[in-house]
């Protein structure tokens, strides 16, 4: 098999190489080469052996961690809508979601049926999100003569996880769109994006279709299609509740476990702590994700909660909400796991990197507490954080810099 | 003693002992330009004349009055340049039976024209910038390296023991060079001798690269643009000591040889600037790499550049292929070795890996993840250097410390990066702008 790949590579190898007649087309058979084959260039002077990770085992490493948090999405997607769907007794909204719904039913109580609604929810998202972004790699990568970098694997499965179940899925290639093209590609593409492209892709479809990704009736599938809110169930997430009410608005509709274990309404990936916790364990034990950023982040917001509640507030109640629900609503775990810890976008040096963490952690509950627009703050916190990340690392240089000068003009 | 935690030991199976084997006989040996950094040399012999050891073969026009000196008496066979006419290798066929130049300390006013005449100065390397020493600016210290913590090497402490006596006779002149000088010594074990007075000796221990000067320097007597310091490894330090009891210079020095395509991998008593397929002939397996030098920084010997670098104490033997595995991102790899625990052999950490030439991957743009920072001991941010390096940006890197590092300091930086940089090479050309522009 192994040596039968090897002669039809190097078959039409020579077709892609310069000079060849497909030349310029490169980078996609440079991708998909790297995508079978392990790379089999030798070193060269000096460096003689090389470490086995690559860039490609990397972000194989996140796309990987991520699946916990997908599959779980999917289940939940299929168990919300389902429960939903038997709850106003309709259970065909002529979306056409439901032809492929029709195949297996509308059963609420099998672990199958759900799991298939999330995948007929999920997956055309996904592939929307995946085929738009790799349009726009390659296009960049035959354009500009670089190579197909990975990370577009995190990429769109993040910027996926991170959307409502039901959206447009125009809507989808919008965002992935603008997240590749204006988050990473204009600027040299992964590695030299200051911007986390997942989240600026997420972000640009918040503030343009804030219709479809914010409010009440986006989180549980098939809602926004029969408009129907039986009297008791409005559809919303836990922090819209807390929005509304504070701390009870979430003990009298969800039990903290619900939310920890991702029984609540949400985002797709983003529901359960206990998936994205599997996800912080790989990238954690790998050494993929800085844990000085993790920390950092728990530590700000339980700080910053925390102030929140001796502070108090008449008139409103998300001041009382304590750090340990914050913990485990909205983004702010997979915002913890998978977006602040993105290398490039976040603060470069260690001593940067609790610092980054702590702005975020601060940053997400003032913007969920104190500003009235935006529930949910992680997003915002993280990307507000990627634009100050150059600045603390400046600040960590300089004081290195200082720290060099002196110690040379001892004698 | 100092003790470094960040860095990494590669375990490379076909690590040396310390037996030294004493039967390789060499015939052809060679003077080679790339160790010497920013050498334009002017020839004074011509191929075919027969020169004695000791003789001196061509001065550094940029470096004026510094010379290299033949180790060995023969004849000249060749002198080889590249591209723009850049000096590569002058290839010498040795002959034992010809006579050697002597020289005689008392004969000289002082140390430096002793260093000079003999090209002893050559045995030394002055950092920052990574160069032969300029005879008439005498640097505020001089470190001797008697560590080595390289893949593959030997610990040269019992190579030093047998030879004791011209160690410290070496140490001794150098201490004599100036008084205002201060000399450093740093070496790994307890038991090493420190009986020469007036030698500062410091222990050091911890992972690669707390063996390298650069390491050394940092911590005890740090260089910038305003303070330069001299550096010898022990090998020239017993050299140092010969020349002075036996005046005439030590053509031979003692490397070690290892790899996973070793044989044997031992300690040989082999000439300075030895032929290595004459060294390696019947040592190594087929198809093998031979490194002159540590697998981290050396030269792959081939051609007219077959020869062992002047400052190498180590020939590094590596199978001469690349890992061929189909989908080898989704693979566990057992066998392949990593700083960052992705691969299923952090977790069943086998104790050797049988190391070859494979690249692992594609080139990237930097990824700043965290492995960087943990290969490097010095007080540097290592990502933000290398960025620096990468842009040219000579003005910031040299603010990070650039100009402490030579270009084996960055070896591990090289070997985990995920992106396939050469780190190595593009410090050495940083540090020939600086040169340019700083001085």
């Amino acid at each position: 098999m192994k040596a039968w790949l090897r002669t039809l590579n190097a078959s039409i190898k020579p077709r892609f190489m310069p000079g060849g007649t497909q030349a310029k087309w490169f980078p996609i058979y440079d991708a998909i080469e790297n995508f079978i084959f392990s790379s089999t260039h030798k070193t060269v002077n000096p460096i003689h052996v090389r470490d086995s990770i690559d860039i490609q085992r990397i972000m194989v490493i996140v796309w990987l961690a991520a699946f916990p948090a997908m599959f779980f999405g999917m289940y939940n997607i299929g168990n919300q809508t389902l429960d939903y769907l038997s709850l106003v007794g309709s259970n065909n909204t002529n979306d056409w979601h439901h032809i492929f719904i029709n195949f297996v039913g509308y059963s609420n109580n099998s672990f199958i049926t759900k799991m298939w609604v999330g995948a007929v929810y999920f997956i055309p998202i996904y592939a929307v999100t995946f085929a738009v972004g790799i349009l726009w790699e390659i296009l960049f990568a035959v354009v500009r003569k670089h190579e197909i970098n990975e990370g577009l694997f995190v990429s769109s499965i993040l910027f996926a996880l991170s959307c409502p179940p039901d959206l447009p899925l125009w809507q989808a290639a919008m965002g992935i769109t603008f997240g590749i093209v204006i988050g990473k590609e204009v600027f040299g593409g992964t590695g030299k994006n200051f911007l986390n492209p997942a989240l600026t892709g997420r972000a640009f479809l918040y503030f343009a279709y804030p219709s479809q990704l914010s409010g009440d009736k986006v989180w549980i599938a098939g809602l926004s299609d029969t408009g129907i809110t039986p009297a008791g169930y409005s559809g919303a997430t836990p922090l819209g509740y807390a929005a509304e009410d504070g701390l009870n608005g979430l003990t009298n509709n969800f039990s903290w476990f619900d939310a920890f274990f991702g029984h609540i309404p949400g985002s797709v990936g983003e529901t359960s702590v206990i998936a994205i916790g599997i996800a912080m364990v790989i990238l954690l034990a790998t050494g993929v994700a800085s844990y000085r950023i993790i920390l950092g982040t728990l530590l700000g917001m339980i700080v910053m909660s925390s102030i929140l509640n001796i502070v108090g507030s008449d008139t409103n109640p998300m001041f009382q909400v304590p750090w340990y629900w914050h913990l485990v609503i909205g983004s702010f775990a997979f915002g913890l796991v998978f977006m602040a810890t993105e290398p490039v976008s976040g603060s470069g040096t260690n001593t940067g990197r609790w610092i980054y963490g702590a702005l975020i952690g601060v940053t997400v509950i003032l913007i969920r507490v104190i500003n009235p627009a935006f529930p949910e703050g992680m997003m915002l916190a993280i990307l507000f954080a990627n634009l100050f990340a150059p600045v603390i690392d400046h600040m960590v240089v300089s004081s290195n810099i200082a720290k060099r000068k002196r110690a040379l003009s001892y004698e | 003693m100092i003790e470094t935690t960040k860095g990494l030991n590669l375990p490379i199976s076909g690590c040396p002992t310390s037996v030294v084997d004493t039967s390789t006989a060499i015939n052809s040996i060679a003077i080679l330009g790339s160790d010497y950094v920013g050498l334009k040399p002017t020839m004074l012999v011509e191929e075919g004349d027969t020169v004695l050891a000791g003789q001196k073969l061509f001065e550094n026009k940029k470096n004026p009055g510094t010379f290299i000196t033949t180790p060995s008496s023969g004849i000249i066979k060749s002198i080889n340049r590249g591209e723009k006419r850049r000096f590569l290798s002058l290839i010498i066929d040795t002959d034992e039976a010809l006579d050697v130049t002597r020289f005689n300390l008392y004969d000289y006013s002082n140390s430096i024209e002793f260093l000079v005449d003999t090209g002893a100065l050559s045995y030394f390397r002055s950092s920052p910038y990574n160069r032969i020493p300029e005879p008439n600016v005498l640097p505020s210290a001089i470190f001797v390296n008697a560590c080595d913590t390289n893949p593959l090497s030997v610990n040269p402490h019992d190579l030093i023991k047998e030879n004791q006596h011209l160690f410290n006779q070496g140490l001794d002149f150098i201490k004599s060079i100036d008084s205002q000088i201060k000399v450093f010594c740093s070496h790994q074990n307890n038991d090493f001798d420190t009986s020469v007075e007036g030698i500062r000796y410091t222990q050091f221990s911890g992972p690669h690269p707390s063996g390298l000067v650069g390491t050394h320097i940092h911590f005890l007597h740090p260089v910038g643009q305003n303070r330069t310091v001299w550096a010898i490894s022990w090998q020239e330090v017993i050299s140092l000591g010969y020349l002075l009891e036996n005046q005439k210079l030590r053509s031979e020095k003692l490397v070690s040889i290892g790899g996973p395509s070793v044989h044997d991998p031992k300690v040989l008593n082999i000439k300075y600037g030895s032929n290595l397929s004459e060294v390696t002939a019947g040592k190594i397996s087929e198809n093998s790499r031979i490194i002159s030098g540590s697998v981290l920084n050396g030269h792959t010997a081939e051609n007219v550049m077959n020869y062992l670098g002047a400052f190498d104490n180590q020939i590094s033997i590596l199978p001469d292929e690349s890992n061929d595995i189909l989908f080898n991102w989704a693979m566990p790899g057992a066998k392949l070795h990593s700083k960052l625990s992705t691969f299923i052999s952090s977790w069943i950490k086998p104790k050797e890996f049988n190391f070859n030439v494979s690249m692992n991957g594609g080139n990237r743009a930097i990824v700043p993840i965290s492995s960087y920072q943990e290969i490097m001991p010095l007080n540097i941010l290592t990502t933000q250097l290398l960025k620096s390096l990468v842009t040219f940006d000579i003005e910031l890197g040299e603010k990070l410390g650039a100009l402490e590092l030579a270009p084996e300091d960055l070896g591990l930086a090289s070997y985990v990066c995920p992106s396939k940089y050469d780190y190595q090479s593009i410090l050495d050309l940083n540090l020939e702008k600086m040169y340019e522009e700083f001085r």
